[in-house]
Protein backbone atom coordinates (compact mmCIF):
# COMPACT_ATOMS: atom_id res chain seq x y z
CA UNK A 1 0.00 0.00 0.00
CA UNK A 2 1.49 3.38 -1.05
CA UNK A 3 1.76 6.40 1.22
CA UNK A 4 -0.31 9.43 0.28
CA UNK A 5 1.93 12.39 -0.51
CA UNK A 6 1.20 15.30 1.85
CA UNK A 7 3.57 18.23 2.08
CA UNK A 8 3.79 19.21 5.75
CA UNK A 9 5.09 22.68 6.65
CA UNK A 10 5.50 21.64 10.27
CA UNK A 11 8.16 19.14 9.31
CA UNK A 12 9.85 20.83 6.36
CA UNK A 13 12.40 22.92 8.28
CA UNK A 14 15.78 21.18 7.82
CA UNK A 15 16.52 20.20 11.42
CA UNK A 16 12.95 19.06 12.04
CA UNK A 17 12.92 16.93 8.89
CA UNK A 18 16.36 15.46 9.56
CA UNK A 19 15.46 14.66 13.16
CA UNK A 20 12.22 12.91 12.20
CA UNK A 21 13.94 10.96 9.40
CA UNK A 22 16.70 9.94 11.79
CA UNK A 23 14.15 8.65 14.31
CA UNK A 24 12.06 6.84 11.66
CA UNK A 25 13.89 3.46 11.84
CA UNK A 26 14.60 3.66 15.58
CA UNK A 27 12.67 2.87 18.71
CA UNK A 28 14.30 5.82 20.43
CA UNK A 29 17.54 7.76 20.42
CA UNK A 30 19.40 9.53 23.21
CA UNK A 31 19.84 13.29 22.92
CA UNK A 32 23.63 13.00 22.71
CA UNK A 33 23.48 10.42 19.93
CA UNK A 34 21.11 12.62 17.92
CA UNK A 35 23.22 15.76 18.36
CA UNK A 36 26.37 13.89 17.32
CA UNK A 37 24.82 12.16 14.32
CA UNK A 38 22.93 15.20 13.02
CA UNK A 39 25.89 17.48 13.81
CA UNK A 40 23.70 20.24 15.24
CA UNK A 41 24.13 22.28 18.40
CA UNK A 42 22.49 21.15 21.64
CA UNK A 43 20.45 24.36 21.73
CA UNK A 44 19.15 23.91 18.19
CA UNK A 45 18.31 20.26 18.77
CA UNK A 46 16.66 21.00 22.10
CA UNK A 47 14.45 23.66 20.55
CA UNK A 48 13.55 21.42 17.60
CA UNK A 49 12.60 18.54 19.90
CA UNK A 50 10.48 20.84 22.05
CA UNK A 51 8.65 22.20 18.98
CA UNK A 52 8.02 18.75 17.53
CA UNK A 53 6.84 17.47 20.91
CA UNK A 54 4.37 20.35 21.14
CA UNK A 55 2.70 19.28 17.88
CA UNK A 56 2.77 15.62 18.88
CA UNK A 57 5.32 14.42 16.33
CA UNK A 58 7.89 13.19 18.86
CA UNK A 59 7.73 12.03 22.44
CA UNK A 60 10.40 12.64 25.04
CA UNK A 61 11.34 10.45 27.97
CA UNK A 62 13.89 11.11 30.67
CA UNK A 63 15.57 8.28 32.47
CA UNK A 64 18.45 7.82 34.82
CA UNK A 65 21.57 6.18 33.51
CA UNK A 66 24.17 4.20 35.44
CA UNK A 67 26.79 5.64 33.08
CA UNK A 68 26.25 9.17 34.35
CA UNK A 69 28.20 10.20 37.41
CA UNK A 70 25.90 13.15 38.17
CA UNK A 71 22.20 13.37 38.93
CA UNK A 72 21.18 14.55 35.45
CA UNK A 73 18.90 12.26 33.50
CA UNK A 74 19.31 11.08 29.93
CA UNK A 75 16.74 12.38 27.46
CA UNK A 76 15.58 9.94 24.84
CA UNK A 77 13.37 10.88 21.90
CA UNK A 78 11.10 8.78 19.73
CA UNK A 79 8.85 9.45 16.75
CA UNK A 80 5.14 9.13 17.50
CA UNK A 81 2.75 7.35 15.08
CA UNK A 82 1.46 10.81 14.11
CA UNK A 83 4.99 12.01 13.42
CA UNK A 84 5.74 8.88 11.41
CA UNK A 85 2.63 9.38 9.27
CA UNK A 86 3.53 13.04 8.69
CA UNK A 87 7.11 12.15 7.77
CA UNK A 88 6.06 9.39 5.38
CA UNK A 89 3.59 11.72 3.65
CA UNK A 90 6.14 14.51 3.45
CA UNK A 91 8.85 12.23 2.03
CA UNK A 92 6.37 10.96 -0.56
CA UNK A 93 5.64 14.60 -1.51
CA UNK A 94 9.36 15.36 -1.81
CA UNK A 95 9.88 12.31 -4.03
CA UNK A 96 7.02 13.47 -6.26
CA UNK A 97 8.57 16.94 -6.49
CA UNK A 98 11.96 15.43 -7.30
CA UNK A 99 10.44 13.24 -10.02
CA UNK A 100 8.56 16.20 -11.51
CA UNK A 101 11.71 18.36 -11.49
CA UNK A 102 13.69 15.57 -13.15
CA UNK A 103 11.05 15.13 -15.85
CA UNK A 104 11.04 18.87 -16.71
CA UNK B 1 0.02 21.63 6.06
CA UNK B 2 0.31 20.84 2.41
CA UNK B 3 1.61 23.50 0.15
CA UNK B 4 4.79 22.87 -1.80
CA UNK B 5 8.00 24.77 -1.09
CA UNK B 6 8.66 28.15 -2.66
CA UNK B 7 11.20 28.55 -5.44
CA UNK B 8 13.94 29.69 -3.09
CA UNK B 9 13.82 26.57 -0.91
CA UNK B 10 16.33 23.78 -1.52
CA UNK B 11 15.13 21.44 -4.24
CA UNK B 12 13.53 18.16 -3.24
CA UNK B 13 16.35 16.03 -4.66
CA UNK B 14 18.94 17.88 -2.57
CA UNK B 15 16.83 17.42 0.56
CA UNK B 16 16.40 13.69 -0.12
CA UNK B 17 20.14 13.34 -0.78
CA UNK B 18 20.83 15.05 2.54
CA UNK B 19 18.52 12.62 4.35
CA UNK B 20 20.26 9.69 2.65
CA UNK B 21 23.60 11.01 3.94
CA UNK B 22 22.11 11.20 7.47
CA UNK B 23 20.94 7.59 7.14
CA UNK B 24 24.51 6.60 6.19
CA UNK B 25 25.85 8.36 9.28
CA UNK B 26 23.27 6.67 11.47
CA UNK B 27 24.17 3.23 10.07
CA UNK B 28 27.84 3.95 10.75
CA UNK B 29 27.00 4.97 14.30
CA UNK B 30 24.87 1.92 15.07
CA UNK B 31 27.85 -0.29 14.57
CA UNK B 32 28.29 -3.17 16.94
CA UNK B 33 30.71 -2.14 19.71
CA UNK B 34 33.72 -4.10 18.51
CA UNK B 35 34.92 -7.58 17.64
CA UNK B 36 34.37 -8.85 21.18
CA UNK B 37 30.61 -8.42 20.85
CA UNK B 38 29.86 -11.47 18.68
CA UNK B 39 32.06 -14.00 20.56
CA UNK B 40 30.76 -12.84 23.96
CA UNK B 41 27.16 -13.07 22.76
CA UNK B 42 27.89 -16.52 21.30
CA UNK B 43 29.57 -17.63 24.54
CA UNK B 44 26.49 -16.55 26.53
CA UNK B 45 24.28 -18.59 24.17
CA UNK B 46 26.63 -21.60 24.46
CA UNK B 47 26.55 -21.31 28.27
CA UNK B 48 22.75 -21.22 28.26
CA UNK B 49 22.48 -24.31 26.04
CA UNK B 50 25.16 -26.16 28.05
CA UNK B 51 23.42 -25.53 31.40
CA UNK B 52 21.22 -28.69 31.31
CA UNK B 53 24.37 -30.85 31.17
CA UNK B 54 25.24 -29.90 34.73
CA UNK B 55 23.83 -32.67 36.90
CA UNK B 56 23.39 -30.51 39.99
CA UNK B 57 20.11 -28.71 39.24
CA UNK B 58 20.86 -25.67 41.40
CA UNK B 59 24.11 -25.06 39.52
CA UNK B 60 22.30 -25.59 36.21
CA UNK B 61 19.77 -22.88 37.10
CA UNK B 62 22.62 -20.62 38.17
CA UNK B 63 24.28 -21.06 34.74
CA UNK B 64 21.00 -20.19 33.00
CA UNK B 65 20.76 -17.10 35.20
CA UNK B 66 24.35 -16.13 34.37
CA UNK B 67 23.64 -16.49 30.65
CA UNK B 68 20.53 -14.30 31.03
CA UNK B 69 22.55 -11.71 32.93
CA UNK B 70 25.21 -11.76 30.19
CA UNK B 71 22.55 -11.12 27.51
CA UNK B 72 21.17 -8.19 29.53
CA UNK B 73 24.64 -6.68 30.08
CA UNK B 74 25.51 -7.04 26.39
CA UNK B 75 22.26 -5.29 25.38
CA UNK B 76 22.95 -2.51 27.91
CA UNK B 77 26.49 -2.05 26.62
CA UNK B 78 25.20 -1.87 23.03
CA UNK B 79 22.71 0.85 23.98
CA UNK B 80 25.33 2.74 25.96
CA UNK B 81 27.69 2.83 22.99
CA UNK B 82 25.18 3.57 20.24
CA UNK B 83 22.63 5.68 22.15
CA UNK B 84 19.74 4.21 20.18
CA UNK B 85 17.18 1.45 20.46
CA UNK B 86 15.83 -0.50 17.51
CA UNK B 87 12.23 -0.32 16.35
CA UNK B 88 11.47 -3.87 15.29
CA UNK B 89 8.82 -3.02 12.71
CA UNK B 90 11.28 -0.81 10.87
CA UNK B 91 13.90 -3.46 10.19
CA UNK B 92 11.97 -6.54 9.07
CA UNK B 93 14.80 -8.59 7.56
CA UNK B 94 17.17 -8.26 10.51
CA UNK B 95 14.32 -8.97 12.93
CA UNK B 96 13.39 -12.13 11.01
CA UNK B 97 17.02 -13.21 11.09
CA UNK B 98 17.24 -12.56 14.85
CA UNK B 99 13.97 -14.48 15.35
CA UNK B 100 15.35 -17.45 13.39
CA UNK B 101 18.52 -17.47 15.52
CA UNK B 102 16.40 -17.28 18.70
CA UNK B 103 14.18 -20.16 17.50
CA UNK B 104 17.24 -22.31 16.70
CA UNK B 105 18.68 -21.54 20.15
CA UNK B 106 15.38 -22.50 21.80
CA UNK B 107 15.45 -25.76 19.81
CA UNK B 108 19.03 -26.44 20.88
CA UNK B 109 18.15 -25.74 24.53
CA UNK B 110 15.23 -28.20 24.35
CA UNK B 111 17.58 -30.75 22.72
CA UNK B 112 20.08 -30.23 25.56
CA UNK B 113 17.40 -30.86 28.18
CA UNK B 114 16.31 -34.01 26.30
CA UNK B 115 19.89 -35.29 26.05
CA UNK B 116 20.53 -34.56 29.74
CA UNK B 117 17.30 -36.32 30.75
CA UNK B 118 18.40 -39.34 28.69
CA UNK B 119 21.71 -39.36 30.59
CA UNK B 120 23.69 -38.29 27.52
CA UNK B 121 25.33 -35.35 29.27
CA UNK B 122 28.52 -35.40 27.20
CA UNK B 123 26.54 -34.90 23.98
CA UNK B 124 25.28 -31.56 25.25
CA UNK B 125 28.74 -30.27 24.37
CA UNK B 126 27.74 -30.62 20.67
CA UNK B 127 24.51 -28.62 21.09
CA UNK B 128 26.43 -26.01 23.07
CA UNK B 129 29.00 -25.66 20.28
CA UNK B 130 26.18 -25.47 17.73
CA UNK B 131 24.62 -22.64 19.79
CA UNK B 132 27.96 -20.81 19.80
CA UNK B 133 28.34 -21.06 16.02
CA UNK B 134 24.70 -20.22 15.22
CA UNK B 135 24.83 -17.13 17.47
CA UNK B 136 28.24 -16.03 16.22
CA UNK B 137 27.24 -16.20 12.55
CA UNK B 138 23.60 -15.20 13.08
CA UNK B 139 24.32 -12.09 15.16
CA UNK B 140 27.01 -10.99 12.70
CA UNK B 141 24.62 -11.37 9.75
CA UNK B 142 21.68 -9.74 11.57
CA UNK B 143 23.89 -6.78 12.42
CA UNK B 144 25.01 -6.36 8.81
CA UNK B 145 21.45 -6.64 7.50
CA UNK B 146 20.24 -4.13 10.10
CA UNK B 147 22.84 -1.58 9.09
CA UNK B 148 21.88 -2.03 5.45
CA UNK B 149 18.24 -1.40 6.41
CA UNK B 150 19.25 1.75 8.30
CA UNK B 151 21.13 2.97 5.23
CA UNK B 152 17.91 2.70 3.28
CA UNK B 153 16.20 4.77 5.99
CA UNK B 154 14.09 1.87 7.28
Amino acid sequence: MGVEAAFDDAIHAPTRLRLCAMLRPLGSADFGALAATLEVSDANLSKTIRNLAEIGYVSVAKHSSPERGDARRVTSVSLTPRGRAALDGHLAALRELARTAEAN
Amino acid sequence: MSHPPSDDSPDASAILDGLAADAERLADRVVTPSLWFYPVLAAAAALMVAAPAVEESGFSVMLLGLAGLAFALIAQEHHKRTGVTVRFGAAPKSVVLAAVVSAVLAGLLVTSFSLANAGLHSRVFATSMAAFLVTLVGSFLADRVHRAELRRGR
